[in-house]
């Protein structure tokens, strides 16, 4: 990159290509400076196709000034000579940049975040990326899908951060806290809460299909993502602590209900630590998929999440022990007793130890609902899952026997999910690092029937289909049924191919294909109008460097030696 | 000036057909494009240095839609006329226009 040719490499490498002498290729091109000169002189403009165009333009006269000698002076009015290149010069100069578009900035701070450091390292490490994969355009496809995903999400989090922990800190000390003591109308709070102020909302389409079914449980369908069951998480264990003073000041009435509850005391414990594990273990998901600049900033985040959780986990588990010292029994019979805890609970409340017991309670019934809505929100797979999800909360007296069922089959739905991502963070790296394998695995492109409408040639198809109308022999190589490049029916259908690389590029495999679709034509002239044919090929060898590979029939000598002149 | 007459001028100059003509001169301009699109620069005696540039991203205001957008970053040709060139033009004419 950017080193420094001189004019005589440039004169060389030309007269290689044209088998002409160098003194000669020297000499004519001098001759081609001197005529652009003479041109400029003539009227001010020399275009020449393919490359630009060198014009004299028009400098009015205007207030200048010395910087030596600070002085204010006037730059006479004069000519200067800019060259304007052709637009297939620009394109061919901004190719490593080409598949980037303008995108729009939606924050309402856009001040700010101008000045930001967070958006400019972010910008420039998409940027880098972009740069990286310029090379290969089926990585580049790889990338901006994952850059699709990551991005938003990146910068949204970054922002939403903020005050999502604000939100945090204020509600754990609850005093005047207007928390439903209805737990499922609090917890249906939650969930709202959660969706909107959701900011990842970029739900695989699939899962919004299957969560609209499943409505009845779980209101929100697009909060399949990892980042907000954390979140939810956390809101949901502040939600408790507010529930259990509440409930410490609450009437006794409310324990009697909340006492039948309590059978499923234990396997709601066990809940609680499939949730703890969880979450901390698909919070690696988002580190692992984002690329490895972007890591640093999103464990910051995580760890602030997690140290929260952490915290509120342990409170949870204090409560939790002192219920258990309460009630030996219950604990040493784990599961199997249904009836057996209202006993224990009887015998608890005899010893008047209903504080930590009523907040036990509490928190099992909200675990339970909150469990309930985790798994209905998972990324559901199958319906055998959802349906598995929805029993929490449908039986939310069931027995023992059935919550173990279910907290296995949850537990392995999470590793079967862990799994999942794994594999799927390997075959997303996979991709990325065999790109060049992928390009070349890629024999059939995409296509698309398209019905030709009257007055529509294969050129105007191409022009309208790639913006580029010599793309044209593409679809006629893909179209075996056409006989005569120069004629198609109007209401045939053809199949025109897709380019299958970001924004329209072709991709090697495109190139092969258009090359192909040359020859064809090449072919077809070869036999019908022998003048024209030699051109075709000479296109061929634009799109793909050897013919005689790609063609199945020995290509005319003298026609290949002039297609070889082409680059 | 455009390039038939370009190449009509060299055809006559060099005593070859107009078709060999543009044929060399198309090798001229395609070697030129790919070495500034590789981003070498080079300079060419008598007309001027091409090189490749590279713009930075920026942000820009669209008054129409009131949003803000960000440009990507853009690579361009550069040419810097010779002195020489320069000094031919600059007095030329200014009755030119």
């Amino acid at each position: 990159m950017s080193e420094k040719v001189t004019f005589g490499e440039l004169v060389e490498s030309i007269a290689e290509e044209t088998e002409h002498s160098k003194q000669f290729t020297h000499d004519f091109f001098k001759d081609f400076v001197n005529v652009i000169n003479g041109g400029l002189e003539e009227d001010g403009k020399v275009n020449i196709a393919g490359f630009g165009k060198f014009e004299l333009q028009r400098v009015d006269e205007r207030e200048g000034y010395n910087p030596q000698t600070e002085q204010k002076i006037t730059i006479p009015a004069h000519n200067k000579v800019v060259f304007k290149p052709y637009k297939d010069l620009r394109e061919l100069v901004n190719a490593p940049y080409a598949h980037m578009e303008p995108q729009l900035i939606e924050e309402e701070d856009t001040e700010t975040s101008d000045t930001s450091p967070d958006h400019q390292t972010i910008d420039s490490q998409t940027e880098k990326s972009h740069i990286e994969s310029e090379r290969s355009s089926d990585e580049e496809t790889e990338q901006l899908e994952q850059e699709e995903k990551s991005e938003p999400d990146i910068t949204e989090t970054s922002e939403e951060q903020e005050p999502n922990e604000d939100d945090f800190i204020p509600t754990a000390p609850p005093t005047s806290h207007k928390q439903n003591s209805d737990e499922d109308e609090g917890n249906g709070k939650d969930q709202t809460e959660v969706d909107e102020e959701s900011p990842f909302d970029f739900g695989e389409p699939q899962d919004s299909d299957e969560n609209t079914a499943m409505s009845s449980t779980s209101e929100s369908s697009d909060d399949d993502d990892n980042g907000d069951i954390v979140e939810f998480n956390a809101r949901q264990l502040d939600a408790e602590d507010d529930l259990l003073e509440e409930f410490i000041g609450s009437e006794e009435s409310e324990e009697k209900e909340q006492q039948d509850e309590h059978s499923e005391y234990l396997s709601a414990e066990e809940e609680l630590e499939s949730e703890k594990n969880e979450p901390h273990e698909s919070e690696d998901e988002p580190t692992e998929t984002v690329s490895s600049d972007e890591d640093d900033k999103e464990d910051e985040t995580t760890k602030s999440e997690e140290e929260v959780l952490a915290e509120e986990v342990e409170k949870l588990e204090e409560a939790a022990e002192n219920l258990k010292q309460d009630q030996p029994d219950q604990s040493d019979q784990e599961d199997e007793v249904a009836p057996l805890p209202t006993a224990a609970t009887s015998r608890s409340s005899d010893r008047s130890s209903s504080f930590s017991y009523v907040a036990a309670a509490t928190i099992i019934l909200l675990l339970i609902a909150g469990g309930a809505w985790y798994y209905s929100t998972l990324p559901a797979n199958d319906t055998t899952l959802i349906s598995e999800s929805e029993e929490p909360t449908a039986s939310a007296d069931a027995t023992n026997q059935q919550n173990n069922n279910n907290q296995q089959q949850s537990a392995e739905q999470g590793e079967a999910e862990d799994t999942q991502q794994a594999t799927q963070n390997q075959s997303q790296s996979a991709a990325q690092s065999s790109a060049t394998t992928q390009s070349t695995n890629n024999t059939t492109p995409k296509s698309q029937a398209v019905e030709i409408e009257k007055g529509q040639t294969l050129w105007s198809l191409a022009e309208e289909r790639y913006g580029n109308p010599r793309l044209w022999p593409w679809i006629y190589g893909n179209n075996g049924s056409l006989n005569d490049p120069d004629l198609i029916y109007a209401g045939s259908s053809l199949a025109v191919p897709l380019p299958s690389g970001p924004q329209n590029t072709l991709t090697d495999t495109d190139s092969v294909g258009v090359a192909k679709g040359y020859i064809a034509t090449y072919k077809w002239y070869k036999s019908n109008e022998e003048s024209k044919a030699k051109n075709h090929l000479w296109a061929a060898k634009l799109y793909h460097d050897d013919l005689q590979q790609l063609a199945d029939v020995p290509i005319d000598k003298t026609d290949l030696s002039y297609a070889n002149k082409a680059r | 000036m455009n390039t038939s007459d370009v190449v009509a001028m060299l055809a006559k100059n060099w005593d070859m057909t107009q078709v060999e003509a543009r044929e060399l001169l198309d090798v001229i301009t395609q070697t030129l494009s790919e070495n500034i699109a590789t981003g070498n620069s080079f300079t060419i005696p008598e007309l001027g240095t091409f090189s490749a540039t590279t713009r930075k991203k920026r942000r820009s205001y669209n008054p129409h839609y009131e949003q803000y957008m960000e440009l990507p970053p853009k690579r361009v040709v550069d040419f810097n006329p010779s002195k020489g060139l320069k000094e031919d033009f600059k007095q030329a004419d200014t009755d030119d226009e």
